[in-house]
């Protein structure tokens, strides 16, 4: 049993598909696959503006929710800074996206998660300079390479505005959705995230905010 | 004790200079309290090199065992290369003609003293995408490290082991690299101790007590036996490690000293 599947996890998806907090996360993904009816979705980057405002886990918890969908989903954990997707499954990073870079193998080092349908390309080990890894042509052939694998990839990046590594990626996948933490993003620092996504004329789907303030209410369906 | 590396088989590099001078290094090792000793001469991308080949490594390695068991000397002699990164490493160690430490996936890898941080982590990660671990050889001598010895803390939380040199401990390889190793020290920047033994005193000898002595004043016994025992024991035995991050350096501080 991994520690997905365990009362710890930070996937609330996994652990209470009921909660209130689950359900958000189907709305998000009836809202994700709405957003482009005119361009299908099948590649996804997820970033943010800084660290610590729930990124990965609201894509881990996005990932669960559409693999739950019967659709085959594979994350990919594209921050080679601070890599924390494995851990979130219980998994290792130690083999991932760099070897797979590096090797011109062919078949990915793909990890079961625990959750059907859903697998995991860790991070691998840390490069000098992910930009370039995940700038580079052998990049685009792995990300077609999962395409051709899955019904949607997600990917995980370091936040936008510290390094260009999400700028970078973001022209190579069909959409962008930024994280923002209520009471913590600044405006200006969520304008700036914007700016430098759209300068790449990257495909911003939406706008992620977590910790938000729930409104009452709704206790009867909750 | 466990030393992991060394330059004790003969006319290979700029090591041992004969079979007796080999054996007597073997003997001075057994003394000193090291019951394994890995052979590890340069590869042939280092200029130390001289007549690199696999089997004359193996060869040597068999026949310096024969004669310490005759003579009743107890210490394990096992062969491996101290690997001078280059662009063709990879696919040689696929090929078997640089040596992993045996029936692990550990490399002892050199980087030239001039090397920028940036060749380094690039070397290392390298290695690391093929799926070894890497062992980095004497980084207190590296021109970077002497200048900002926080250039290591992100190769180490990429899994790279340190490996310093006893005698750079003892201080018999001069102030600024007793200093530089002293500092990585006390700062968790060290995994393993080694001999890098090139010969019988006065070169560089095949001893590790008087280094794991002055460790232990400085980090404690404890710590002290990981870097000659438990550590090189792990990587012998294939086994994962996990290691208590390393401590930034005070820059300035540092750089006071060195002015």
């Amino acid at each position: 049993m991994t520690e997905a599947t365990t009362g710890s996890s930070p996937l609330i998806a996994i652990r209470d598909p009921r909660a209130p907090a689950a359900e958000a996360y189907r709305t998000l993904r009836t809202n994700i696959q709405f957003s482009s009816l005119d361009r299908p979705l099948h590649t996804l980057l997820v970033t943010s503006t800084s660290p610590d405002e729930g990124k990965s886990t609201t894509l881990a918890n996005l990932a669960v929710t559409i693999a739950q969908a019967e659709q085959r989903v594979i994350l990919v954990d594209c921050d080679l800074r601070r890599p924390t997707l494995h851990t979130l499954f219980g998994l290792s990073n130690e083999v991932g996206l760099t070897n797979m870079i590096l090797s011109q193998e062919e078949a990915p080092p793909l990890q079961e998660t625990g959750v059907p349908g859903l697998s995991l390309l860790a991070s691998g080990p840390l490069p000098p300079r992910p930009a370039d890894i995940l700038g580079s042509r052998r990049m685009e052939a792995v990300i077609a390479q999962l395409r051709s694998q899955a019904d949607m990839v997600l990917f995980d990046t370091p936040p936008v505005i510290a390094v260009t590594d999400a700028a970078v990626l973001a022209t190579k996948v069909d959409g962008t959705l930024l994280v923002f933490q209520a009471g913590k993003t600044s405006r200006e620092r969520a304008r700036q995230a914007r700016q430098m996504l759209e300068k790449v004329k990257a495909h911003i789907v939406g706008v992620v905010l977590n910790n938000a303030e729930i409104e009452q209410g709704y206790g009867y369906y909750g | 004790m466990i030393d992991l590396h060394s330059h004790i088989l003969y006319g290979i590099d700029d090591g041992s200079a004969s079979l007796d001078e080999s054996l007597a290094m073997c003997r001075m090792a057994a003394t000193d309290g090291i019951t394994h000793i890995v052979a590890t001469p340069h590869s042939p991308a280092s200029s130390a090199s001289r007549n690199y080949s696999v089997d004359l490594i193996r060869q040597q390695v068999e026949e310096l065992q024969t004669r310490l068991n005759e003579q009743g000397i107890s210490l394990t002699v096992l062969a491996g290369t101290e690997i001078r990164y280059h662009a063709d490493m990879l696919a040689q160690l696929k090929q078997g003609t640089l040596l992993s430490y045996p029936n692990t996936n550990t490399i002892l890898l050199e980087v030239p003293n001039n090397a920028l941080s940036s060749a380094i982590e690039h070397a290392v990660f390298v290695a690391q995408a093929a799926g070894y671990r890497v062992i980095l050889t004497h980084p207190e001598r590296c021109g970077v490290v002497q200048r900002d010895p926080n250039v290591l803390l992100s190769l180490i939380e990429r899994g790279t082991l340190m490996q310093v040199t006893a005698a750079a401990l003892t201080g018999e390889q001069g102030d600024l690299l007793l200093h530089t190793a002293e500092t990585l020290l006390t700062h968790g920047m060290v995994h393993l101790l080694a001999s890098d033994t090139h010969g019988l005193p006065p070169r560089r000898s095949p001893l590790l007590s008087l280094g794991r002595a002055r460790a232990a004043a400085l980090i404690g016994d404890a710590q002290a036996e990981a870097l000659v025992s438990t550590i090189p024991m792990a990587i012998l035995n294939n086994t994962p490690l996990t290691l208590p991050p390393p401590r930034p350096i005070d820059r300035s501080r540092w750089k006071m000293w060195r002015s």
